[in-house]
């Protein structure tokens, strides 16, 4: 059995308060006592230390606030002058698709039915010119034109 | 009131983490800016470096100040961000490349700089042996690995309790320990081999 303390209780002995048991063999055990004080007092003055390491005067400090505040606000300004770019980068490419000259309306290209329809209808008025140009008479006297016919044939019939 | 020399803030000061987003951020800066600092010159054991990254940190915090929820205070939350800017400071290729290459930064050690702090509590011959001991400590946590050194730094530098160091670094309590022991236990073979 080991009579001294683990070297992990004699840590823990330095970062918190010692159990009962453990505070106990401490005073009584001048070996184990020994071994802690050795690192105790040179830790205790190393904390003290260290805050004095970092100790400065009022100057230091108030000029680094300055710093720190220059820096947020200079962040803080460069943030708007970004977000001004974004928007008139925004601003171009909305105003280029809106002022992008329109296709014409597209035609629809015709079906068949309504390109035989039209092709009749063409063909139908070709052939009342040609019939409007070969006629002897203007269309305007067409009856009249058959009325004459018709009382020629009546007077050669009764001729016979 | 601040302890101008310390940076400990009664806890009344602290503001209210839930309305973080609408707090006088020149405030929280105003508050927490000393331990910051400290906590950054402790681990980069550089004075100008841990000025940048004071700086960084609230400039950090303030980019995301408005996704704090308030699930921890906010000094671990600062704290946090300040651990994380000196892990992406030490993870630095060329940074690291140097350091390996001379194996202690140029600046001037901190535990030289604490040579030059008297301390009149002391007789002359107790605050000689006293500065040994406390500048082996400085050079033991210097050779401690990453995570063994800000565990370290955060309980017996900054007087962190185990569960803030735990927050803080978002591990478990027995992984705090664990961390301690292993940097006790190197600390004390060093101080060891410096007394013989």
């Amino acid at each position: 059995m080991n009579p001294h303390l683990s070297e992990f209780e004699l840590n823990a002995s330095l970062w918190e308060e010692p159990s009962g048991s453990v505070a106990g063999h401490l005073t009584s055990c001048a070996d184990c006592r020994r071994e802690r004080d050795l690192i105790a007092a040179p830790l205790a003055a190393f904390r003290d230390d260290s805050q004095q390491l970092a100790a400065r005067d009022e100057f230091f400090w108030s000029a680094q606030r300055a710093r720190i505040e220059s820096q947020i606000a200079a962040r803080s300004s460069q943030g708007i002058p970004g977000l001004a770019w974004s928007m008139v980068v925004g601003l171009i490419v909305l105003g280029v698709f809106l002022l992008k000259p329109a296709k014409p309306p597209a035609v629809p290209a015709p079906t068949y039915s309504q390109s035989i329809r039209s092709q009749d209808q063409d063909f139908a008025l070709l052939v009342e010119v040609e019939h409007t140009v070969n006629s002897q008479v203007p269309d305007a006297l067409a009856p009249a034109t058959l009325l004459a016919y018709e009382m020629n044939r009546t007077a050669l019939t009764k001729s016979k | 009131m601040a302890d101008i020399v310390t940076g400990m803030l009664p806890i009344e000061a602290v503001p209210d983490a839930k309305s973080l987003a609408e707090q006088d951020f020149n405030q929280i800066v105003r508050l927490h800016q000393r331990r910051i600092y400290r906590i950054l010159l402790c681990v980069l054991k550089d004075p100008d470096a841990a000025d940048n990254l004071t700086q960084e940190c609230f400039l950090r915090a303030y980019r995301k100040r408005a996704s704090f929820r308030g699930e921890a205070a906010v000094e671990t939350w600062l704290t946090r961000i300040a651990i994380n800017l000196t892990r992406d400071y030490f993870r630095s290729k060329r940074r690291g490349f140097w350091q390996k290459l001379f194996h202690a930064p140029d600046r001037q050690e901190l535990s030289d700089i604490a040579e030059q702090i008297p301390d009149g509590k002391l007789s002359s011959e107790a605050q000689l042996v006293e500065r040994e001991r406390v500048a082996a400590i400085w050079k033991a946590a210097n050779r401690l690995s990453p995570n063994q050194r800000e565990v370290f730094l955060l309980r017996f530098a900054e007087d962190m309790t185990l569960q803030e160091i735990a927050a803080t670094l978002d591990v478990e309590i027995g992984t705090v320990k664990a961390h301690l022991s292993r940097a006790l236990s190197g600390i004390r073979t060093r101080l060891k081999g410096a007394g013989q």
